[in-house]
C-alpha cells in the first residue's frame, strides 16, 4: 500500500462546481489511441513494455511533467482497487497490471491508462457539464503526444483500435447525472431505455456494464465512427441537457405537497442515520448520501454540502477506506470505519 | 455484502438488468462487474458477426504481421494489431455501417503529423 498521500488530494472532478453540477456530477472524455504494434491483449511482454516505455516518455515530453506515473506491476491490490475506485483505471487493468501503467495529472483532471484494451486511453475529467472543455483538454494532450507517437490511423477508418466499435474518433464522452428523483418516481428504467434506442449508453457509477448505485448513471455516445467529434458532443450535450431538465421536473413535483413531507423526512431521516451510524455498509452508506445530496442540491438547510457528499462518495469506498486504516479490513472492521469517517466528516463540516 | 458471482470479494456494485419486463438485481465486486458489459455497440457487433453469410465467415487467410485469423476475430471481437484491418477489409465493409448506425467513413480529427 502506497498511495495513501492520494487520500489527501482534492479530486477536481468531484468538486461541487461547473454548469448544472446539482445534477451533473462530472463530464468525462476519453480517446482511444492505438501505436503501429499489436494490440495490448496480443502483445509479447517484450512488445507492451516498448510501449509503456514510450508512452511514458512522450508524455513526460508534453506538458505532462507533474503527473504521477505508475507502474501497475509496482503496486498492490489494494493500491490497484483504489485507483479503479477513483475512475483513474479500469478494473479489467487492474486484472492484468503487467506492464501496463497509469499517468494521473494534476487534480486527476488527465489522465492516460497504458496497454489496457488499446494502448492509450486518455481522458479529461472536469466537474458539471462540461463536454467542449473536456474534449479540448484532452484533444490539446492527443496533439502533444501525436508529435513523438506514430498512432494507428486510416484516412476512411480513422482512429484503429482493438475493438471495431471504438473505431474512428477513439472518442467517448460521458457524464455522470445524479437522478434521485427520476429514480423515485420510477421513470428512470425508460429513461435508460430511451437513450439506448437514441444511440447512447446508460451505466453505474463503479466501472463497466454496471447501473444504479447511489442514483448515479454515466451517460454516454455509443459509437464515435461516421461523425466528427463535434457533431458527437453535441448531441450527446443536447440528450444531458434533456436529461437534467427531467430530473428537475422531477424533483419539483417531490418538493410539492405530501410528497414534500416524505422526501423531508427520508432526506432527513438518511441524515440522521448517517450522523449516528456504528455500522454502514457500502450500499446503505452510498443510498444515504444520494438522498443526502437531493436535499442540499434542492436548496435545503441541512448541515453539509454538495462538496461534502461528493468526497464522501469516493472515500467511503472499499480500498480507500484500507489505505486509509493502512490495512486489508474485515468487512465489520470496514463498515465501522466508514461509520466513523461519515460521523466525523458530518460534524465538522 | 459479499460479490454474489465470485462469493470472495466484497461488492461494491448493484447491477441490475431488464429483460423483458423482467428486473433481476445482483451485487457484484468491481472485478465480476467489469466482465458483465452489455453494451449496446459490442453487441450489435457480436451480433453481425454471428449473422454472416457462410462465404464471408469462410475467408480464410491470418494477418501478415500478428497471425489473427478472421475466426478469431469473431470468437472475441477483438482485432489483432492495426493490420488486421487491411487483411480483413472486405469483411468490414459490411460489418462497421451496422455496428455504427449506417456510418461507413471516418469524419472525424486527423492526427496532425501526418
Amino acid at each position: 500500500m502506497q498511495l495513501q498521500t492520494m487520500l489527501r488530494f482534492r479530486t477536481g472532478w468531484a468538486e461541487a462546481e461547473g454548469p448544472e453540477h446539482e445534477v451533473v456530477l462530472s463530464t468525462r472524455v476519453r480517446l482511444a489511441r492505438n501505436l503501429r504494434a499489436p494490440f495490448p491483449a496480443n502483445a509479447s511482454p517484450t512488445g507492451l513494455k516498448r510501449v509503456l516505455e514510450s508512452v511514458f516518455g512522450a508524455a513526460r515530453a508534453v506538458g505532462l511533467k507533474d503527473a504521477a506515473y505508475f507502474k501497475l506491476s509496482d503496486l498492490d491490490k489494494t493500491d490497484l482497487s483504489f485507483l479503479v475506485e477513483r475512475h483513474l483505471i479500469s478494473p479489467a487493468l487492474a486484472e492484468r497490471p503487467g506492464h501496463r501503467g497509469v499517468i494521473v495529472g494534476d487534480k486527476e483532471s488527465l489522465v492516460v491508462m497504458v496497454n489496457e484494451e488499446d494502448h492509450l486511453r486518455q481522458a479529461a475529467l472536469l466537474p458539471g457539464l462540461r463536454l467542449r472543455e473536456a474534449h479540448a483538454s484532452i484533444d490539446r494532450l492527443d496533439d502533444g503526444l501525436s508529435a513523438s507517437l506514430d498512432f494507428a490511423f486510416r484516412d476512411d477508418l480513422g482512429y484503429l483500435t482493438a475493438c471495431p466499435t471504438n473505431l474512428g474518433t477513439g472518442m467517448r464522452a460521458s457524464c455522470l447525472v445524479h437522478l434521485p428523483a427520476l429514480a423515485m418516481t420510477g421513470v428512470v428504467g425508460k429513461l435508460v431505455e430511451g437513450l439506448t434506442r437514441a444511440g447512447l449508453i446508460a451505466r453505474g457509477l463503479y466501472g463497466e456494464g454496471t447501473r444504479v448505485i447511489g442514483d448515479f448513471f454515466q451517460i454516454s455516445n455509443a459509437t464515435g465512427f461516421g461523425r466528427t467529434e463535434g457533431e458527437i458532443l453535441a448531441a450527446l450535450d443536447r440528450s444531458i441537457v434533456a436529461i437534467v431538465a427531467r430530473e428537475k421536473d422531477a424533483r419539483a413535483s417531490l418538493s410539492a405537497g405530501t410528497a414534500k413531507m416524505r422526501l423531508e423526512d427520508s432526506v432527513h431521516r438518511a441524515l440522521g442515520l448517517l450522523g449516528a451510524a456504528r455500522l454502514l455498509s457500502f450500499e446503505e452508506g452510498q443510498q444515504h448520501l444520494s438522498l443526502l445530496r437531493l436535499g442540499l442540491a434542492m436548496g435545503w438547510k441541512l448541515p453539509a454540502d454538495i462538496a461534502l457528499v461528493n468526497e464522501l462518495t469516493l472515500t467511503t469506498q472499499p480500498a480507500h477506506l484500507d489505505l486509509l486504516a493502512q490495512k486489508e479490513l474485515g468487512g465489520l472492521d470496514r463498515d465501522a470505519l466508514r461509520a466513523a469517517l461519515v460521523r466525523r466528516r458530518l460534524k465538522t463540516s | 455484502m459479499i460479490c454474489q458471482s465470485c462469493g470472495q470479494r466484497e461488492a461494491s456494485v448493484l447491477v441490475q438488468t431488464v429483460t423483458q419486463n423482467q428486473v433481476a438485481k445482483a451485487a457484484l465486486c468491481s472485478s465480476c462487474a467489469s466482465e458483465f458489459q452489455p453494451e449496446a455497440a459490442f453487441d450489435a457487433l457480436m451480433e453481425a458477426l454471428s449473422g454472416l453469410s457462410p462465404r464471408a465467415r469462410a475467408q480464410h487467410g491470418r494477418c501478415p504481421t500478428c497471425r489473427t485469423s478472421f475466426a478469431d476475430f469473431r470468437a472475441s471481437g477483438r482485432f489483432g494489431c492495426p493490420d488486421c484491418y487491411e487483411q480483413f477489409q472486405s469483411q468490414l465493409e459490411d460489418l462497421l455501417p451496422r455496428v455504427h448506425a449506417g456510418a461507413y467513413r471516418h469524419r472525424g480529427k486527423t492526427p496532425g503529423r501526418r
